[in-house]
């Protein structure tokens, strides 16, 4: 399968080695640095953190709201303070690198969404805005592996992203933050049970969930790149549907109209399903993969036979 | 010679519409075969079949033996192309590019690569952004990496389009040297009778999709000619003519006798008016030159 290799490495060379996925690295690296630099700023120490953690706990217990100036999530409950007392698992404070790292994945990862949503819709119809495509299609190779290609070139890139904006949001906050990497464990509460992870294994599972994220919107944003063979409407729509789609589902779902559960856009966050903060309670992680499956195989299809099918014309 | 392009019966509709009508012919290794016809008779989608790059809808194209519509993956790997304006990857470097086309084929060395480039002239230039080139060096571009994979045959869709008078004529001169040293079989369409005269050895004249014409450029000596005969007595002459040659078509047209007859006739033809008390004064052979026979052919359609 040497063919297949060299195919990808065409379309990789033909990915970075245009300024627009460097541009994509320098604002990536920029918004780090922004967040960084506001967290910096107001870094406080927290050596004293059991008192702070202890006076939290006891104000939650009294009157069962939460102070306005709580570090945690305001729905945490008490029982999970008294474990990080118990085990000594300091709280994942925001000016820690560990912690800073927990708190812009949910930025960050959207940016790279975006990028991978950019690239993915532009792999195939740039080929034709750009009139390569004829030179690319008369050589002695079925058009389903070149197509391959691009898709694979497309998940490489989301991975090489995402392990970019991890190692970038590590090397950034540590030289912000002077390399105080906070808590080590990550402790949450699902259902009545506390559970307690190393946080490597923690970043592991964002990171999956977000890979998963980026796989099947790169391959929605690559159906509309094969199917309407326009850069600009295929990058467009994706990206409209990428911010439309948590409207819709909020629309559809706040109508209790079930057809939302339905939706990828509401399925493609696995994450929800570790700490159980789903939106909507029917779901299962299982049926989220179904359904994922459903139109990751619908998106290939699609591509597959439009691009093997179609006569090239101009 | 033999055959290295088969194209059979090749049919395409669009929409019910016959785009390209039942084409059959052949390519020979060696020769320049000249695909003419005004602009929409369907040169450029029967050249886009051949490649690949439209689906046929009746009918076959065997390259080096090999079906375009089945056996793509061999076929093609003797075919190098150029289907309009070479487009390149402008943000890579001509060098890139190469490399990227060389990775799509077997076998294509390294050495193969530098040797393409100094074959076209851009051994100098081939580092440099293809965005920094001038046309020319793109269409050389555009050549280098149709020959890149030693193919057999080149598929050439209106190569000159856009090319100076210079241009043009070092790529005809370059054409002609691979055909002759190379063997190369060359199919090359044009809109423009004067650049395919000049090229290629025979030519194919194509109108609504149908092959109206296939005519050798280089005039073989058995073909039949127009004879104009300049006689005094044009009727007697035109009368003795039709009873002694029943095989040869005579008309007398301005005060002149045409005779439509192989070369070799004209001795015999001659002397038999002499023979016969008729005064001959002059004889001339009409050639039809590529142009008569491409306007005649496309109704006077050319441009």
């Amino acid at each position: 399968m040497i063919r297949a290799w060299q195919l990808l490495h065409n379309e990789m060379i033909k990915i970075y080695k245009r300024k627009m996925f460097w541009i994509m690295l320098i604002i990536l690296a920029g918004i780090i640095v922004l967040l960084a630099a506001v967290v910096a700023k107001d870094a406080e120490d927290h050596s004293n953190w059991r008192q702070e953690l202890q006076k939290e706990m006891t104000a939650k217990q009294s009157n069962d709201s939460s102070p306005d100036d709580s570090l945690m999530m305001p729905n945490e409950d008490p029982a999970l303070y008294q474990y990080q007392l118990d085990h000594n698992i300091p709280p994942l404070y925001g000016d820690t690198v560990f912690g800073f790292m927990n708190m812009s994945h949910d930025i960050t990862f959207v940016i790279v969404t975006v990028f991978i949503v950019i690239i993915g819709g532009s792999i195939v119809s740039q080929e034709y805005s750009w009139g390569t495509i004829k030179l690319l299609l008369i050589r002695p190779i079925h058009r389903w592996k070149i197509l391959l290609a691009k898709f694979l070139a497309v998940v490489v890139t989301g991975v090489v992203l995402l392990l970019i904006d991890l190692a970038l949001t590590f090397i950034i906050s540590g030289i912000f933050l002077g390399f105080d990497m906070g808590a080590d464990r990550y402790v949450y509460m699902k259902g009545n049970h506390i559970h307690d992870v190393s946080i490597l294994y923690h970043f592991l599972q964002l990171f999956g969930s977000a890979l998963v994220d980026l796989i099947i919107m790169g391959a929605f944003a690559f159906m509309l790149s094969t199917l309407f063979k326009n850069n600009a409407l295929a990058i467009g729509l994706s990206v409209f549907l990428f911010f439309a789609g948590p409207v819709v589902v909020g629309i559809l779902s706040s109508l209790h109209l079930d057809v939302a559960k339905y939706l990828f856009f509401l399925n493609t966050d696995l994450y929800q399903y570790v700490e159980g903060t789903h939106f909507l309670k029917d779901t299962t992680l299982g049926f989220s993969i179904a359904v994922l499956l459903v139109y990751f195989i619908l998106f290939m299809l699609v591509s597959f036979y439009t691009f093997a099918k179609r006569d090239v014309t101009d | 010679m033999s055959a290295v392009v088969e194209v059979r019966q090749l049919t395409k509709r669009i929409k019910g519409k016959e785009i390209v009508k039942d084409l059959t012919f052949d390519i020979h290794s060696g020769e320049v075969l000249g695909f003419l016809g005004p602009n929409g008779a369907g040169k450029t989608t029967t050249m886009r079949m051949m490649l690949g790059l439209m689906s046929m809808s009746e009918g076959d194209c065997l390259i080096n033996g090999y079906s375009v519509k089945t056996r793509k993956e061999e076929a093609l790997q003797y075919v190098g192309g150029i289907v309009e304006n070479p487009e390149m990857y402008k943000f890579l470097s001509g060098y890139d590019n190469l490399m990227h086309y060389k990775r799509m084929h077997p076998n294509v060395s390294e050495d193969r690569l530098h040797q393409v480039t100094a074959l076209v002239g851009l051994t100098d230039a081939i580092k440099r952004k293809v965005k920094t080139y001038s046309l020319g060096m793109r269409q050389r571009l555009g050549i280098a990496q149709a020959l890149l994979h030693n193919p057999k045959v080149l598929i050439l869709d209106e190569p000159t389009n856009g090319l100076d008078p210079a241009g043009i004529r070092e790529l005809r001169d370059y054409l002609r040297k691979l055909a002759k040293e190379e063997g190369l079989a060359i199919f090359i369409s044009s809109h423009l009778l004067s650049e395919v005269e000049l090229i290629c050895d025979r030519v194919l004249i194509l109108q609504k999709g149908q092959i109206i014409d296939s005519q050798s450029v280089r005039e073989p000596e058995a073909e039949i000619l127009e004879i104009a005969f300049e006689v005094d007595k044009l009727e007697e002459a035109a009368a003795l003519l039709r009873s002694n040659f029943p095989d040869i078509a005579v008309k007398a047209h301005d005060e002149q006798l045409v005779v439509e007859a192989e070369r070799e006739a004209i001795p015999a033809v001659n002397r038999r008016l002499v023979e016969n008390g008729i005064g001959v004064y002059g004889i001339q052979t009409v050639r039809k030159s590529l142009e008569e026979r491409f306007l005649e052919a496309t109704g006077g359609r050319a441009e």
